[in-house]
């Protein structure tokens, strides 16, 4: 992924970033998370999770902490917390400027 | 058990190659292992499994840190990789997630593979114009500004028309191969990033369409070998002499006329040889032809063919049943003489109305284009014969 596509997150990216917002998670935590949190909308398969997470680590989005055998674990870093709020901020932006247009 | 089958479609179509797969898991036969044409399954009870591939960022495998334990965790055992693009994966947990669940995110997992094979494709077609480009340089390094490079590059590879042509064949048909292959990938790349998911059930034909790309390869490479044999098949040797064979003697040419042109001693053949041929004679390799009892020594054999005619042509108008017999004897050119190329042959003249046999020395030279044959029988040094060859081709040019 460029530099600029990740300016702005997809939804299975920023539920990735979110599931660390409360401590650090292995692969199966996040995607547990993830399916809980969206109630099954989102469903992360382990080839886009491993994609996602390969990604965020090489844009120092989160950081490895721990490998125990087969299970890594990883945290978010300050740099995903910034990318974090910025993209909760604009998806507030947008669902405030839908709200003003009103329903359709 | 083992059992290897041909894939039904190109390996660039994932999704009816996953289809497929997943086919064969239910007749009982799971995957091993598989290439661009082959897959090698092993028998095992009929199942309902899912067979996905992904795509590899490096080469080595076991592949990238912790990709296999992540996909084992969440349902997927790893099975195979395919061409060192792709990791085959399996899944028989009906209720696993999907391998790649968000079409955007798994495009951008394809960027490297595209790149890759546009590469591929980039360095195929590149390659004979590399190598060919390499060739003139060294060539005019090697004969100057003024060489002719590519007339140079044609001595060289004069003698290897067939084995080239056979590379040439071999590098067109990995060269398609590598397009299609290119162009199937990107496609898919292509509507991923447009949210378009690969369809896992796409149809593949019970019977395969077209020739599979391995099978080209096959032939082609079969094509090179049988060139290479047939460039490196030995020649009849010549026959063994049983007469110690004289040295070539000059006529008495003396007090003879410059303008005589009688055939019976000097013949001036102005257009004997191929341009081909005379142009490429500098660098070839060296061999000995045969034409019946013809002999003759010639560096590339299929443009020599014009000499030999012209030769047997002449040999043979004059009521005599002729034989060269024996090696070319090499004579050395001295260094006034400005002829590039001299051989003697001892012929052997049988006059068909049963009058008896002579011997005597054939004697080409040649200056470019221009042959000249002298039979010899008197006692004269060789330079001798040279001076009256060089005498009369000037004539000639004179004349015209």
């Amino acid at each position: 992924m460029s530099k600029k596509a990740l300016e702005i997150l997809t939804e299975s990216m920023f539920y990735v970033l979110m599931s660390f917002l409360r401590g650090e998670k292995c692969g199966t935590e996040i995607a547990t998370f993830v399916t809980g949190r969206t109630g099954g909308r989102v469903s992360l398969g382990p080839g886009t999770l491993y994609t996602i997470l390969s990604k965020f680590e090489e844009e120092g989005l989160i950081c490895e902490t721990q490998v125990e055998g087969r299970k890594r674990t990883y945290r978010i870093t300050d740099l995903g917390r910034a990318m974090y709020r910025a993209e909760l901020a604009r998806l507030r932006a947008c669902i405030h400027d839908a709200e003003k247009e009103g329903e359709p | 058990m083992n059992k290897r089958k041909l894939l039904p479609c190109g390996w660039h179509e994932l999704g009816a190659v996953e289809h497929w797969l997943g086919d064969m898991a239910h007749e009982g036969w799971l995957l091993v292992r598989m290439n661009s044409n082959w897959a090698v399954f092993e028998q095992n009870k009929p199942q309902n499994c899912r067979y996905r591939f992904y795509p590899c960022n490096s080469w080595a495998e076991p592949p990238e840190k912790g990709r296999d334990e992540l996909f084992h965790e969440m349902g997927w055992e790893y099975v195979t990789m395919q061409q060192h693009e792709f990791a085959v994966f399996r899944c028989t947990n009906p209720a696993a997630p999907e391998l790649c669940t968000d079409p955007v995110i798994e495009s951008e997992s394809y960027r490297r593979i595209c790149k890759k094979l546009r590469e591929r494709v980039i360095y195929l077609i590149a390659y004979p114009f590399f190598h060919t480009f390499l060739y003139l340089g060294i060539n005019r390094l090697m004969y100057g500004a003024s060489g002719n490079a590519s007339l140079s590059l044609v001595h060289i590879f004069a003698g290897l028309f067939e084995p080239l042509a056979a590379l040439l064949l071999v590098l067109l048909i990995s060269l398609i191969g590598a397009v299609r292959g290119f162009l199937g990938i990107r496609s898919i790349r292509r509507r991923l990033a447009l949210g378009d998911a690969i369809d896992h059930l796409a149809p593949y034909p019970a019977i395969r369409r077209g020739i599979p790309q391995g099978l080209w390869d096959a032939l082609s490479m079969t094509l090179v070998v049988l060139a290479l044999i047939w460039m490196n098949v030995p020649k009849q040797p010549l026959s063994a002499l049983t007469e110690p064979i004289p040295a070539p003697l000059l006529s008495n040419l003396e007090g003879q006329s410059h303008e005589k042109d009688n055939g019976s001693y000097v013949q001036l053949r102005s257009s004997t040889l191929s341009e081909q041929f005379c142009e490429t004679r500098q660098h070839a390799g060296t061999g000995i032809l045969r034409l019946d009892t013809i002999y003759i020594r010639s560096r590339i054999q299929q443009t020599a063919g014009l000499l030999f005619d012209d030769l047997v042509r002449t040999s043979m108008s004059d009521g005599t049943r002729n034989t060269i017999s024996g090696e070319p004897q090499p004579v050395p050119l001295p260094d006034e003489t400005r002829f590039e190329e001299l051989a003697c042959f001892l012929r052997r003249r049988v006059f068909k109305d049963g009058s008896g046999e002579t011997h005597e020395w054939l004697v080409i030279a040649r200056l470019g284009k221009q042959v000249l044959r002298a039979q010899y029988t008197g006692e004269q040094p060789i330079e001798r014969l040279l001076d009256e060859l060089d005498r009369t081709l000037t004539h000639y040019e004179e004349g015209n």
